[in-house]
């Protein structure tokens, strides 16, 4: 009966926006019905990534981007579930680690264990997108598998974990994200960074001259519809972070609306500026770099500084992917400017302008080690894990499987067999089925 | 009782042989084995034609040699303009050259003609992939090799011609990027020798496969897909390995060894 009545509340609550059903349930209980609500709305991110993602790889290799999507969110659940929460929210007597919850099966914190197993599956998923078409599946889903047992958990528990009296070594600090710019989207950006810096730009992408070439995706329709997805999903990933505290929560979806829409002005503007082509692949980078870097400080930033958050963040992204490219980092989806960059960016905002802290450099400057923390943090574990997987199991797919796509080589599939204009693999002729049955 | 051949007559036959030799030197340049092929063509299949017919001769060039618009029209006109100069400005032909191949069988002159038609590319701005050669000359081809090995040839001049267009004057180019796929190949030394050596010539002449392993014929046009990858980007060398393919497809040989066995 409390269930129904929750649930009754919370579609009160999302119909009308009425709160006068608030004090027909529990706080504890109405956490966490909205827990799993938003938990719901962050899991619509994982095909959001996945369209994404697949949209801007090329034809041959859709597939494998679906797959590795789908496969890591299931990986990226276990694993999380298993042993990355204990370590995040476990006892953190230290401030480093969690050291209990593991398996965790019974309580009321399970609402929260769906919810941050979501997170943790976003911040695996945010690699995929970046070292698409060029890294085996297999050692991918091995990588993930390792980012989510130890490496995002890890981190988390020092912003998150702990308890006020034992808290992470960050959060003791006065350290502030309260969805996770750093904690989800930095680390996944700079674990991405790692990845393609071991994994080496795809064949052919940089040439002799010191130029980056396009490698434009096969599906911008593909794209900006999970660019939607990904927008709607976020709504739930930032209002879901309110720790029972729904006073705020309007504006917390209103400034995460409003970065996303301030991310595409900005990228428009710096486009315009610069008298370049405005590209759709840019435009969608940009709403997704505002919602990436008003994620720590949604809770805390007024909507008109969530507006200037988001129109420098969609600066950013096209600044951070020229970047890339003069380096010659070959990022498929721009996931390290959209998370990496404009995540610690976000996170650095949250130090400036919080209306009660505004220009506090003392904050300003623990947010700094925060987000330079997840970065180097992220990044050093991303090479190492990449770098290790690649001198014992091989990371990289051969050059032969490049060229003839990983949807071929790495599952016999092909996303598009009736309709390749370019065609790189032979035909399947189903022999894979015949001898599943 | 043979009829006496009329000096006259003669002479005009000698003076558009002359000619015709003349313009094939000039648009084929070096590519010797190819002019004297095309002008065993002219003296078996010509030479005694009407003046009128040296259009089809020079369309029958085409088609043999899988000639661009550009060099055809380039033939057209230099055959033209030997054709009405006086017979003693114009360079005399090698007799030697044309009694060495006189004998030759048709099938043969037709097979090699369109094993140089890498030569005669090479000579052309190739922006995009050459068409086929033409089903005569490959039946008689694929009579003489292997299917495998034709469609091979055939496929890997069609990715390397925008290669070799791009990169014209820069051969050393196309080596260190061959060499450079080569790491990613398991591509035999000795067919990797063979490719930098017909890469060192221009990759002007047939890319000649003998007795090769299906496994080494697709490590060879692996090779040369990164090589296009390396010159022109990726999205370019798809495009240029899916319309490789997909013009195999047309050849006859392809009956025998579908491209497809090469991805």
């Amino acid at each position: 009966m409390r269930h129904l009545k929750a649930v009754v509340f919370v579609i009160a609550l999302l119909c009308s926006g009425s709160v006068l059903a608030a004090e027909a349930v529990s706080q504890p209980l109405l956490h966490s019905v909205w827990l799993v609500f938003c938990a719901s709305l962050v899991l619509m991110m994982q095909p959001g990534f996945a369209l994404l993602e697949s949209g801007f790889s090329r034809s041959k290799n859709a597939v494998n981007v679906l797959m590795k999507n789908f496969s890591d969110c299931a990986f990226a659940s276990i694993g999380f579930w298993a042993v990355g929460y204990g370590l995040m929210f476990g006892a953190n007597p230290s401030g480093w680690i969690g050291t209990d919850q593991f398996l965790p099966s019974h309580g009321d914190a399970l609402g929260n264990v769906l919810f941050q197993t979501f997170f943790a599956a976003t911040a695996a998923t945010i690699i995929s997108g970046a070292v698409a078409e060029r890294i085996r599946f297999l050692p991918y889903l091995l990588a993930t598998f390792i980012v989510v047992v130890a490496v995002y958990p890890i981190f988390g528990s020092w912003v998150w974990g702990g308890t006020s009296e034992s808290p992470g070594w960050l959060r003791a600090l006065g350290f502030l994200d309260s969805a996770g710019g750093s904690a989800v989207h930095a680390v996944g950006g700079f674990l991405a960074l790692g990845g393609c810096l071991v994994l080496g730009p795809r064949y052919g992408r940089c040439g002799r001259d010191g130029s980056t070439r396009d490698i434009p995706g096969h599906s911008l329709p593909l794209a900006s519809l999970g660019a939607f997805l990904l927008w709607i999903g976020w709504l739930g990933f930032n209002a879901g972070s309110t720790n029972a505290d729904f006073s705020d929560l309007g504006r917390i979806v209103l400034n995460t609306h409003l970065a996303a829409a301030a991310g595409i002005v900005g990228a428009i503007g710096l486009q315009a500026l610069q008298r370049k082509p405005i590209l759709m692949t840019t435009v969608i980078n940009g709403a997704l770099g505002g919602l990436v870097s008003i994620t720590a400080g949604a809770k805390y930033i007024d909507p008109a500084g969530a507006l200037l958050i988001g129109l420098f963040a969609g600066a950013i992204v096209v600044l951070g992917s020229a970047l890339l490219r003069r380096f010659q980092i070959d990022d498929v989806v721009d996931a390290v400017p959209v998370h990496g960059f404009c995540g610690i960016y976000g996170t650095l905002m949250v130090g400036l302008l919080p209306a009660d802290r505004a220009f506090d450099w003392h904050f300003l400057g623990i947010q700094a080690l925060g987000a330079g923390t997840a970065a180097l943090w992220a990044f050093a574990c991303g090479w190492l894990i990449f770098t290790l997987i690649d001198k014992t199991i091989g990371i990289r797919a051969p050059t032969d499987h490049e060229q003839t796509g990983l949807d071929y080589t790495e599952h016999y599939e092909l996303g598009y067999p009736e309709f390749m204009a370019i065609r790189t693999h032979p035909a399947v002729d189903g022999r894979a089925s015949e001898g599943q049955s | 009782m043979a009829k006496p051949v009329n000096s006259e007559l003669q002479l005009r036959l000698q003076q558009r042989r002359r000619a015709v030799y003349a313009a094939l030197s000039e648009v084929f340049s070096e590519r010797t084995s190819l002019i004297n092929l095309l002008f065993v063509l002219w003296e078996r299949e010509f030479a005694a034609q009407p003046h009128f017919l040296v259009v089809r001769y020079v369309s029958r060039c085409a088609d043999v040699a899988g000639l661009t618009d550009g060099d055809r029209m380039q033939l057209i006109r230099r055959t033209f303009e030997m054709l009405v100069r006086s017979y003693d400005s114009l360079p005399p032909y090698p007799e030697s050259a044309l009694a060495a191949i006189a004998d030759m069988p048709v099938g043969t002159i037709a097979s090699a003609t369109g094993q140089a038609e890498a030569g005669v590319r090479a000579t052309s701005p190739p922006t995009v992939a050459p068409p086929p050669p033409s089903s005569e000359s490959l039946s008689v081809r694929s009579r003489q090799s292997e299917p495998a090995e034709l469609i091979t040839a055939a496929v890997a001049r069609s990715i390397m011609a925008p290669v070799r267009a791009q990169f014209r004057s820069q051969p050393a180019t196309i080596r260190d990027m061959l060499s450079d796929a080569f790491k990613h190949t398991r591509l035999m030394e000795r067919e990797q020798l063979r490719l930098l050596t017909w890469a060192a010539e221009g990759a002007s002449d047939a890319l000649t496969l003998s007795g090769y392993p299906e496994e080494q014929l697709k490590q060879l046009i692996h090779a040369l897909y990164l090589c296009a990858c390396d010159a022109l980007g990726p999205v370019a060398a798809d495009r240029l390995l899916s319309q490789s393919i997909n013009r195999a497809q047309a050849l006859p040989a392809a009956m025998e060894f579908p491209p497809d066995n090469l991805l």
